[in-house]
């Protein structure tokens, strides 16, 4: 058998993981050969760099072309022998991973726990670049590949203080629980593989699986394979790592972890469930459409009643990005809906819905977790009770971290209440008038534990009112740009909701 | 009852007991020896499948290798070789462990279930048909297999992207596994002293003096680091 015409210019469609995956290797390079000392805080700038570089170039040759609408039988966006599609939503996820990296790594510098070298800006490159291609998989193959390079890089991550128990405990549960899920995940597919006869890419599992009278047993499957999902965004009822996990890792990691890692597990739930169960025409389908619901709902309950009794910072951002998951799994859910109802433009709104949401919360939440870095550092503690007097010792980051919280809740002028207005609205327009309602009675319940940071840095007092926190340079930048995001978005929106919409209609097309 | 059919029976079972054996055995050094039966008894379902080089891979690589280095570990690690092999949930874990195979007995069994009005098990697998008999291997499929890793328009990518896992899980390894030396931990305390004279520096000399209780709560910021 000869090797069949390759068009080289298909690299085009993986070129930011190509960049990544080199810079990593460069960054290993560089903390071998230089002398420790200095490599140190030098590498976690190099890092940053190499990944906006990687941003900017993909920018300006990789954007994928948007709008044509493939025929039908042949995608010309499926490249590299269909295992990766070239599309507008996977590159936007792209650049949510990229730039949650590109943040991450400048947090990293000044966590001095974590004492971060070479290793942990390469694990942090590669879990950046597996999420890319978790986001353009268009394949089985590729789908568990990609989630379990990034998931391996992670729970390393997580684990990273090894001389610490909190974090290695941390690395060993996110390990155990997460090579569990991932068992099961690949039993599901590995159930797809055969009910498919012997088929990997999405579009062609689909053609058999609608067409075979196989439906309990595919339903099965996909149930299994929604468990590993599940975990990916830590939804019920595959949350119960997410807290001890963020407790013990690195805290400036959990920013990349509860933001990317979740965006990631998302971007892969609704191309696989769309592309492989597609509603109506796949019997099957109807189960994920009507799952969603109750799983937002429960995901929504779990994460807020429980955020409320925390007095861990960490434990309680934990539960929060539990609840967080929930509000994208409305998004989800009108999705679905409006999928089986062969509303295209309502199905669109609710993807781009969820992509504005995870983008917004990725920016909101690393800013959270480089103020909870640096606070916990410098007090010496991991409580709530550590951000009291915040506003009076650290002016500036406390009124960061009180727009980041803000923003979390939903509070009307910052990026938070835009993304679930646009979550609600999608869900509104598929008569799921309940689930919003339910939604809405979350936000409420969420203002206890979020104003309580807010209270806490500027009504409770402190010993150390007098002392002010010096926050490094780096974290500081990274405070002051997230939270200028979080404003300017409002004001911008809707630029980049029809960036968004974009997106949405090329996961459709 | 056709000859493959019993030995796929008695493989299976010694796939099956060797993985009882591997849960069951109080020895963990026991349990790693099992796992080269089960093992064994895999190879053995690969060879009935005609799966030639996926018999030999299994052969070298999960006998030859890994169950090696399972025994390594249990070698090297004194404490646990007589760890108990179930602790307080396992009834948890077997009530779920007898449902979820009860579903996928039901499900890929040959017996058909009704239940209300839908049919469980007893289903027709796509391009399998009754009677059919199953088409020979092709002479060249290791050829297939070897071009299809290499070649773009099938499994080149993924390929790929299995050499980053691998680098991943290196770097993790190497990183989890080194031992820290009196020199890292030497190298660590001074980038540490200078971080903290360079942030002093920062903080100026005009600094209030601290209340009593300050001191207690501002020096663990430094300890974390210099423990590990």
């Amino acid at each position: 058998m000869a090797y069949s015409e390759f068009d080289p210019s298909q690299f085009l469609a993986i070129a930011p993981e190509i960049g990544l995956v080199l810079w990593a290797l460069v960054i290993l390079a560089v903390d071998m050969f230089s002398a420790r000392r200095i490599a140190r805080r030098t590498l976690g700038i190099l890092a940053a760099a190499g990944m906006a570089a990687v941003l900017i170039l993909s920018l300006l040759i990789a954007v994928p072309p948007a709008g044509v609408m493939p025929q039908i039988g042949s995608d010309p966006r499926s490249v590299l022998g269909g295992m990766i599609r070239h599309d507008l939503f996977a590159f936007v996820f792209r650049i949510i991973f990229i730039l949650a990296g590109i943040l991450t790594c400048l947090v990293s510098i000044d966590f001095r726990p974590a004492r971060a070298g070479g290793e942990y800006y390469a694990l942090l490159i590669l879990a950046t670049m597996a999420m890319g291609l978790m986001a353009a998989s268009n394949d089985l193959i590729m789908l568990y590949l990609a989630t379990e390079a990034s998931s391996f890089a992670l729970y390393l991550l997580a684990g990273f203080m090894r001389d610490t128990p909190r974090s290695a405990e941390a690395g060993i549960k996110y390990f155990v629980f997460g090579a569990v899920t991932s068992s099961i995940m690949l039993y599901g597919l590995a159930l797809i593989f055969g009910l498919s006869g012997g088929q990997t890419h999405y579009g062609a599992v689909a053609q058999v699986l609608a067409g075979a009278d196989t439906r309990m047993l595919a339903v099965l499957a996909m149930l299994l394979v929604i468990a590993g999902f599940a975990f990916k965004t830590s939804a019920v009822p595959f949350h119960f790592w997410t807290p001890d996990v963020y407790e013990g890792a690195p805290t400036p990691f959990v920013g990349f972890l509860s933001t990317a890692s979740k965006a990631a597990g998302f971007a892969i739930l609704m191309r696989f469930l769309v592309y492989v169960f597609e509603p109506p025409f796949s019997q099957a389908s109807v189960v994920w459409v009507q799952l969603m619901q109750p799983l937002a709902i429960l995901t929504m309950f779990l994460g807020n009643l429980l955020a409320i009794t925390q007095s861990n910072i960490k434990r309680m951002l934990a539960y929060s990005s539990i609840a967080q998951a929930g509000y994208m799994l409305i998004g989800v859910t009108a999705f679905g809906f409006a999928y089986s109802r062969q509303s295209p433009e309502a199905a669109a709104d609710a993807v781009a819905a969820v992509i504005f949401y995870a983008a917004t919360y990725m920016l909101t939440n690393i800013a959270a977790f480089a103020v909870v870095s640096i606070v916990s550092q410098r007090v010496g503690s991991e409580q709530i009770s550590a951000f009291n007097g915040l506003g009076r010792r650290a002016p500036y980051t406390a009124l960061g971290m009180t727009a980041a919280m803000l923003s979390l809740l939903g509070a009307p002028p910052l990026v938070g209440f835009v993304g679930k207005l646009f979550l609600f609205r999608a869900a509104i327009s598929d008569d799921l008038l309940l689930l919003v309602a339910i939604g809405v009675v979350n936000v409420l319940i969420s203002v206890f534990y979020y104003l309580g940071i807010v209270r806490a840095m500027y009504v409770e007092r402190s010993p150390d009112d007098e002392q002010p926190i010096r926050i490094p340079a780096a974290t500081a930048w990274v405070v002051l740009v997230s939270s200028a995001a979080i404003l300017f978005i409002t004001v911008a929106s809707m630029q980049f909701w029809s960036v968004a919409l974009d997106a949405a209609k090329a996961l459709l097309n | 009852m056709t000859i493959s059919q019993i030995l796929f029976i008695v493989i299976a079972l010694v796939v099956l007991g060797g993985g009882v054996m591997v849960v069951t055995a109080r020895n963990l050094f026991h349990a790693a020896l099992f796992l080269i039966v089960s093992f064994f008894g895999v190879t053995g379902l690969y060879v009935l499948l005609d799966a030639g080089f996926f018999a030999a891979a299994q052969f070298l690589v999960y006998i030859g290798a890994i169950s090696i280095l399972v025994i390594f570990a249990v070698m090297l690690t004194r404490g646990v070789q007589q760890a108990q092999p179930a602790n307080s949930q396992w009834p948890a874990a077997l009530i779920t462990s007898v449902i979820v195979f009860v579903i996928m007995a039901i499900m890929l069994g040959p017996i058909a279930v009704t239940i209300g009005d839908r049919q469980f098990g007893n289903l027709s697998w796509p391009n399998i048909v009754e009677g059919q008999t199953v088409p020979a291997v092709p002479d060249d499929s290791l050829v297939r297999l070897g071009q299809s890793f290499v070649d773009f328009n099938q499994y080149g990518a993924a390929f790929l992207l299995t050499a980053v896992l691998i680098l991943v899980a290196m770097v993790g390894a190497i990183w989890v596994a080194r031992d820290r030396t009196l020199k890292d931990v030497m190298e660590e305390r001074a980038e540490l002293a200078a971080e903290e004279a360079q942030e002093a520096m920062l903080a100026g000399p005009a600094q209030p003096a601290l209340p009593v209780g300050a001191a207690q709560v501002a020096e663990p910021t430094a300890e974390p680091a210099v423990r590990h």
